[in-house]
């Protein structure tokens, strides 16, 4: 089975994909990535991928949008999209563990990738600081918008406390 | 004071001196209810006669909080705004002002759930920094709707949150 894949971004060996049939068909499943060559057109590759469930093989995948799940998509663009919005509050953890990715759910069902970014230990929060967390979370939000448009998912931005600072006194 | 006011002052009271996680968590069931109730009282106002008496109250008991997260959608984006513009004849301009009401409502109504029904948080979000950023979520949605509550859009925003996806015919 042959599919022409259009994507804004180049999937590597080993990365897991979601693969539609076009922007508004079913999804044909989550594959991984086996092999990725470059054909004669310099913006064409052509990928070699499996299904991750039940093992099929797909020498090409037609006319299919391949894309990363949205979590993975938020995960892969956020380090660019907060450099491009800086400077990071300074009540925000640095390094590895300044933030994470996670996928879930609201109350009524409605799919959501939260960002949360960690706070330092010692950061006790207050109205004052949300008003500047908001601040970077509306750059970040509108820096989204424009950079990858829809992830097909909500995206939300937060914050966590290592813990809570009523638990911690208690 | 309109009780929207007096509720985002009482959440604002809440968290100067938080003592409990029930503190917390009325702060945001708080900052929720004076958003729904700011855009409740804005609907009742845009499409309710003086007399007779008690029916602006009685229309803001129609809306629904999550028929009005669905019906912000239309909102949210300049792509979502064409097709509700599109569908019922109607022009409506993007407005960020409205778009941010709309992402930020919806996340306050998920905050309103977790703060009123689960008392597992699993996910361990109520703490004061969660409170303190819906606060900040319902504030900034009643400076939003200062700005953008004389609009075209603005009118076109509070006959959405009665008429959800049935004006779209």
């Amino acid at each position: 089975m042959r599919m022409r894949v259009q994507v804004d971004w180049t999937p590597g060996i080993g990365d897991k994909v979601e693969v539609w049939r076009n922007e508004r068909g079913a999804s044909e499943g989550g594959f991984e990535v086996l092999e990725c060559r470059p054909t004669g057109d310099a913006s064409l590759y052509r990928y070699k991928v499996r299904r991750q469930r039940d093992g099929l093989v797909l020498e090409d995948v037609a006319f299919p949008d391949l894309a990363y799940p949205p979590e993975e998509k938020v995960r892969r663009a956020l380090p660019q999209i907060v450099a491009r919005c800086g400077p990071v509050p300074g009540d925000f953890q640095g390094g590895a563990g300044a933030y994470e990715v996670k996928s879930d759910e609201m109350y009524d069902g409605t799919p959501r990738v939260m960002v949360y970014f960690h706070l330092k230990p010692d950061v006790v929060p207050s109205v004052e600081k949300a008003r500047i967390w908001n601040d970077f979370f509306s750059k970040l939000n509108e820096e989204f918008e424009f950079s990858i448009g829809d992830v097909g998912s909500w995206i939300q931005f937060s914050v966590k406390e290592e813990r809570s600072m009523l638990r911690a006194a208690s | 004071m309109p009780l929207a006011d007096d509720l985002l002052d009482h959440a604002s009271r809440l968290l100067k001196a938080p003592a409990t996680e029930a503190d917390l968590r009325r702060a945001v069931s708080g900052s929720y209810y004076a958003v729904f109730h700011l855009l409740a009282a804005a609907v009742a106002s845009q499409v309710s006669p003086t007399s007779p008496p008690g029916m602006s109250g009685r229309i803001q008991r129609v809306l629904e909080h999550r028929a009005m997260k669905n019906a912000m959608e239309f909102f949210r984006t300049q792509d979502s705004c064409a097709k509700l513009s599109a569908n019922i004849g109607i022009p409506c301009a993007f407005s960020p002002d409205l778009a941010e009401i709309a992402k930020a409502y919806g996340e306050l109504q998920d905050a309103r759930h977790l703060a009123d029904y689960d008392v597992v948080d699993s996910n361990g979000a109520i703490g004061l920094a969660w409170a303190s950023d819906s606060f900040e979520k319902a504030r900034r949605i009643f400076e939003a709707w200062k700005r953008a509550q004389s609009t075209d859009e603005a009118k076109l925003f509070l006959a959405t949150l009665i008429f959800g996806f049935k004006w779209a015919k």
